[in-house]
């Protein structure tokens, strides 16, 4: 096998799995597929540079979703008035529907990192300990800030 | 808090709905990282996909060609096409008038330039009008410049190509620097693991230097250059991670000798903002992120000589430009908030008076600040415009303000 198949091998078997978790968290801070996707492509080409600093034990995903988050900061500085659209709102909505819509409007206007703490523990799962290397935090720093986050979606929250 | 896990999962949900991953997205990113150890290497994929795109539009153009001779046989009394035409044609530019281009909403190839009292005052027919950007006077114009794989190619004040000009290197996002001539970039060598500082200006060869080494670069730190003076010989580079920025090089940028490095507690700032001259920088706090809480810091703004402090502001606002003359600053007075628009400012540093202030439903764009003068070019879209036009507000430096009339793709 050549050395650009081992790499191509390494890489897909390493990283391959968490790029649709990358794409995912790209667009659920920039709200933009076409951002979202050439910041995970760009994500991947910095991991693939930086994949050495992998191999000193750390794990995949969160190294990999860290980098996804950083250069979402970075397409933001760059093009951040793409960043201020407001979401789509709904009218004539049901009852019913009212609360939920009030969250979806919520969690909208919520600031990137509030956003990204709910996502990577609500949405894809991630335990505390991961929550906390994607965002540079502690496990317990991480758990402050998905309960921060989501107390300011329903104030009268308590943390577990 | 659990017990929200399914609310939140939904509402995320509902936001993902409909932009899922493309099937082949794993298969893609890694043959195409595999491909070649360059950078340049993402835009094979990009190409690829270009190729794929156009091979589209041309299909879709001969069938609507054909669909729309059909409609002409079947009813021989239909309407003609309209034919697009200009607004009208200003002429050349005036030589020595700092104009703001806009293209031509009724000719795309075209490009009108209004001087800074909202007068059209040139109409510019570059060879290529596509994602070009016009230096800050105007009188020169950049090639793909902040685009993904711009280069900055450079044209005239006519928009015509430069003999002999070479081309950023890399993947970058070019600054002007504040002689409108100068273009600067910061690259990054992935295989020495080190970020240059790459200039070039018309008709002349790029020249680079080695800023950091390899050593210098943290773990996920990414670097960006904010301010590149030609007329002070200096930029302002920033360095830092998804937890803000943590560190600002000041550079000469004749040899590329590092004159300084700040560095800063991590999370404390969410940018930093150097002004045209590179003589003044502003640290914005978290807060004006919409990061932190009682222990934000305030937005400071500093001599980047002696990096004593000239003013301090509230640590909600966060600074995005500064006025050409450095008296004045254009903020943002309410944390940057993702579906919100964002509520602008133009402060005086020497006072701290608040000359001006924006608290509209329209989202801000970008900005451009007068070559030499006080004023600010504002660009406001719609709530939930999607499309490129924009309103353009011209901020005056006494307050006043000029509405340009129509909406307008910009060059900046």
């Amino acid at each position: 096998m050549s050395r650009s198949q081992d790499d191509r091998t390494d890489f897909d078997a390493v990283i391959g799995p968490h790029l649709d978790a990358g794409y995912r968290t790209a667009l659920a801070i920039l709200r933009d597929p076409d951002q979202a996707h050439d910041v995970v492509q760009e994500s991947a080409f910095k991991a693939w540079r930086k994949l050495h600093q992998l191999r000193e034990g750390k794990p995949a995903r969160p190294w990999f979703l860290a980098i996804v988050a950083n250069q979402c900061r970075s397409e933001q500085r760059t093009h951040w008035w793409s960043v201020i659209r407001m979401p789509e709102v709904e009218t004539g909505v049901r009852e019913a529907q009212t609360e939920s819509i009030d969250l979806d409007r919520e969690l909208a206007k919520l600031p990137r990192e509030d956003r990204l703490a709910l996502f990577l523990y609500f949405y894809l799962d991630l335990p505390m300990e991961e929550v906390g290397a994607v965002l540079g935090v502690s496990a317990g720093g991480a758990k402050t800030r998905v309960y921060r986050a989501a107390k300011k979606l329903r104030p009268g929250l308590e943390m577990d | 808090m659990d017990e929200m896990r399914s609310e939140i999962r939904a509402a995320f949900e509902k936001e993902q709905a409909g932009h899922a991953p493309a099937a082949a997205l794993r298969r893609n990113l890694v043959e195409a990282v595999a491909a070649q150890p360059e950078p340049r290497r993402s835009y094979q994929w990009l190409a690829v996909a270009a190729a794929v795109l156009l091979a589209i539009l041309v299909v879709a153009g001969l069938l609507s060609s054909r669909a729309l001779r059909h409609a002409n046989v079947t009813n021989p009394h239909a309407s003609p096409v309209p034919q697009a035409t200009p607004l009208a044609d200003y002429g050349p530019p005036p030589a020595g008038v700092p104009l703001l281009y806009v293209h031509d909403p009724n000719h795309r190839g075209w490009l009108i330039g209004y001087d800074w009292s909202g007068n059209p005052r040139a109409t510019v027919k570059p060879d290529q009008a596509a994602a070009i950007r016009m230096a800050p006077d105007g009188q020169a114009f950049a090639l793909g410049l902040n685009a993904k794989g711009g280069t900055g190619e450079l044209r005239d004040r006519l928009g015509q190509p430069i003999p002999g000009s070479g081309a950023l290197p890399g993947p970058t996002l070019p600054i002007w620097a504040d002689d409108n001539l100068h273009m600067c970039g910061l690259t990054f060598d992935t295989q020495a693991l080190t970020y240059s500082l790459s200039t070039v200006a018309p008709g002349e060869a790029v020249k680079s230097f080695v800023v950091t080494t390899r050593n210098q670069i943290g773990d996920q730190e990414s670097f960006t250059l904010t301010s590149c003076s030609f007329r002070n010989d200096r930029a302002i580079i920033f360095g830092g991670n998804n937890s803000g920025p943590s560190e600002v090089w000041v550079v000469k940028i004749s040899d590329g000798k590092v004159l300084s490095r700040t560095t800063y507690n991590a999370g404390l700032l969410a940018n930093v903002v150097g002004s045209a001259d590179a003589a003044l920088i502003a640290e914005d706090s978290g807060l004006s992120f919409g990061q932190l809480g009682a222990t934000a810091p305030k937005t400071t703004i500093r001599k980047v000589s002696d990096k004593s402090v000239v003013t301090t502001l509230d640590p909600s606002m966060g600074v995005l430009q500064f006025s050409s003359d450095n008296s004045l600053v254009l903020v943002t007075t309410t944390p940057w908030v993702g579906g919100t628009p964002v509520h602008l400012a133009v402060i005086e540093l020497q006072s701290g008076a608040t000359i001006w202030s924006y608290s509209g439903p329209e989202n801000f764009g970008s900005s451009v600040a007068q070559p030499g003068g006080r004023d600010f070019a504002l660009l406001f879209r719609p709530t939930g415009g999607q499309g490129p036009e924009a309103g353009v507000t011209i901020v005056h430096g006494d307050g006043t303000t000029t509405q340009l009339s129509g909406r307008f793709e910009p060059t900046w």
